[in-house]
């Protein structure tokens, strides 16, 4: 299992503010922290902070919390159900900080096992450098050290601090001189060592995944249990006639491996659907991920978990619709989601009217969609290569900019192309008052969303199962 | 903002008698005896099953069943698929549209939408 700390720019903003306030002696704080648990990736979403009050810590270089601060903070932790994070600085240090030997004594031999005992989870200790680095540890059963492989804020941007030994930084090769030369040499590297997923790896999904494996990304998760079609042959990447009846996901990860510039380049495939608890927990693993389904329950549950397990998705539609020649409309869009973004609800991208009937199955019902087409005299799902390539482009700068803020802008907002006129005007939102989804910002895996059986998944398997026979 | 089991309080409140009848991710409220407010209908007695999700009011119910006794038959809605409550109801295709709208997730809009499609049909 690899553990992680994540948190959001406004916590970050607000802990490097108390605790590098004064930079004479070492300061500490608690935090109140719940678990995103992924299939092999354990995250510590940091959620509230416990500012000491006067008399609780004493400061005298190093720097010593009170009994009583120690007391006020497990209860607080208790009574929220999250787990404690003991939080301290090396004002003087820069980079990844380790741990002393008196420091590594009070965490792991005295304070894991109580903390444990009251919370039902691990101590975390986590230090701040006076460069603002950040640096963590988690003591699970049987309360012996794990150092975190990184640290990540998430928010208008994207930044992590690696762990030198669990994520060392990687060599930036010579195929990667071009990309490299843009943003250099520390943010190619940065982006080597991230864990990006991709949901569905349709036509989209494939376009995204070339574009990734040729940045540099070192682990791409993709997911998809579908099939290559006959009818997938022309909008998907690199794939021919030789693939109709393959698992996407197989024939895409052969494609990715061709395509990557990474000398360590690895896929991984997942046959999965984002709405089960497998494909869910799948999703837990990755730093990023690409939304490149076409149906509202899995976009909304990429929506939530963006919120609740501070993982930025970015997500992009099509929307086309011609009838006998003439285009009635014809519209692409991306937009990236997550903690101090508008959400995908807020947005108009994902439809709550209508998550219940893709449950339910329709989405992909023959007989619905016949009846539908029938209705509106309409094919459903048309689409042409070209608005495939662009949405894939513009979702791969959303990334580009997520994570090396090269535009020092971070959010692009909403960026709908329309056929016609041809402009593409960025449309900057914020959530409406009563949002739900912003309620569970760092709740993890304690605010859920609803998840089931995908009955889209299971009529594929079923018609699988029959070709097969 | 209201959850699954307020669907079943906001019927008794309005003096609506119902049974629960689970099914798969939701549990549809059965009402035998609903007197149908609006429309042409006005006045008519009719048997409808709402199927609530578990997740509701986060996720909005999609369709309706209606029993196929007399005041509507199966020419009346456009799809009407097989319902779960039996061969003699139908399950009428609605989506409830502005559900993203934070004040509009609630019992009473949804019940609102119900007598609408009931309305129109």
């Amino acid at each position: 299992m690899e553990y992680n700390v994540a948190m959001t720019e406004t916590i970050n903003k607000s802990l490097v503010e108390f605790l590098l306030e004064n930079l004479d002696d070492e300061e500490i704080c608690f935090a109140i922290w719940y678990q995103a648990e992924g299939s092999s990736r354990y995250t510590a979403l940091i959620h509230d902070i416990i500012l000491p009050q006067e008399g609780d810590r004493i400061r005298h270089g190093t720097v010593s919390a009170m009994p009583q601060y120690v007391d006020r903070a497990r209860e607080l932790a208790r009574e929220r159900e999250g787990g404690l994070a003991m939080i301290h600085t090396h004002p003087l240090g820069g980079g990844h900080q380790g741990v002393s030997a008196p420091d590594l004594y009070y965490e792991q031999d005295v304070l894991a096992r109580e903390i444990f005992g009251v919370t039902g989870l691990p101590l975390v200790g986590m230090t701040l450098a006076g460069d603002t680095t950040w640096s963590a540890r988690i003591y699970p059963k049987p309360f012996k050290i794990k150092w975190c492989s990184q640290v990540r804020v998430v928010g208008k941007y994207l930044t992590i601090d690696f762990h030198p030994r669990e994520k060392p930084q990687p060599t930036v090769n010579q195929k990667l001189l071009r990309t490299k030369s843009v943003w250099g040499e520390e943010k190619q590297a940065d982006i080597m060592r991230l864990n990006v997923g991709i949901i569905g790896a349709g036509s989209v999904g494939s376009a995204v995944g070339e574009a990734l494996a040729r940045l540099g990304i070192s682990k791409i998760i993709l997911m998809d249990y579908d099939k290559v079609k006959t009818h997938n042959l022309d909008r998907m990447n690199c794939v021919t006639s030789m693939d109709v009846g393959q698992r996407k996901i197989d024939v895409v990860k052969l494609n990715l491996e061709k395509s990557a510039t990474n000398d360590n380049f690895h896929c991984e495939i997942s046959d999965e659907s984002i709405v089960e608890e497998k494909g869910y927990k799948k999703a837990l693993d990755c730093d990023v991920l690409f939304s490149c389904v076409d149906r509202p329950w899995p976009r909304q549950a990429l929506n939530h978990l963006s919120y609740s397990c501070l993982i930025p998705v970015i997500d992009g539609g099509i929307d086309f619709s011609a009838r006998d020649g003439k285009l009635l409309h014809g519209m692409y869009r991306t937009q990236t989601v997550g903690p101090e973004r508008p959400c995908l609800i807020c947005l108009r991208a994902v439809d709550l009217g209508q998550v219940q009937m893709d449950r339910d199955g329709k989405f992909d019902d023959p007989e619905y969609i016949k009846d539908l087409e029938k209705r509106t005299k309409i094919p459903t799902r048309q689409n042409i290569m070209p608005f495939v390539f662009a949405l894939a482009g513009m979702e791969t700068i959303h990334f580009s900019e997520l994570v090396t803020g090269i535009g020092k802008m971070g959010d692009l907002g909403q960026q709908p192309y329309n056929y016609y006129p041809g402009d593409i005007l960025p449309i900057y939102k914020t959530c409406v008052e009563g949002c739900e989804t912003v309620k569970n910002i760092g709740l993890g895996d304690s605010k859920k969303p609803f998840l089931g059986i995908d009955k889209s998944k299971l009529r594929e398997t079923k018609n699988q199962r029959e070709d097969k026979h | 903002m209201s959850t699954q089991h307020d669907f079943g309080e906001f019927l008794k409140k309005k003096g609506i008698s119902y049974d629960p009848v689970p099914d798969a991710d939701k549990t549809v409220y059965k009402i035998s005896e609903y007197e149908i407010p609006y429309g042409r209908y006005a006045g008519k007695v009719i048997s409808i099953g709402i199927p609530i999700p578990r997740d509701f009011p986060n996720v909005a119910p999609y369709g309706l069943h209606v029993k196929m006794d007399g005041v509507f038959t199966e020419s009346i809605a456009a799809s009407n698929n097989p319902s779960i409550l039996g061969q003699d109801w139908k399950f009428w295709s609605r989506n409830v549209h502005n559900w993203n709208e934070p004040k509009n997730r609630n019992c009473q809009y949804y019940f609102d939408q119900v007598n609408r499609w009931l309305e129109v049909s």
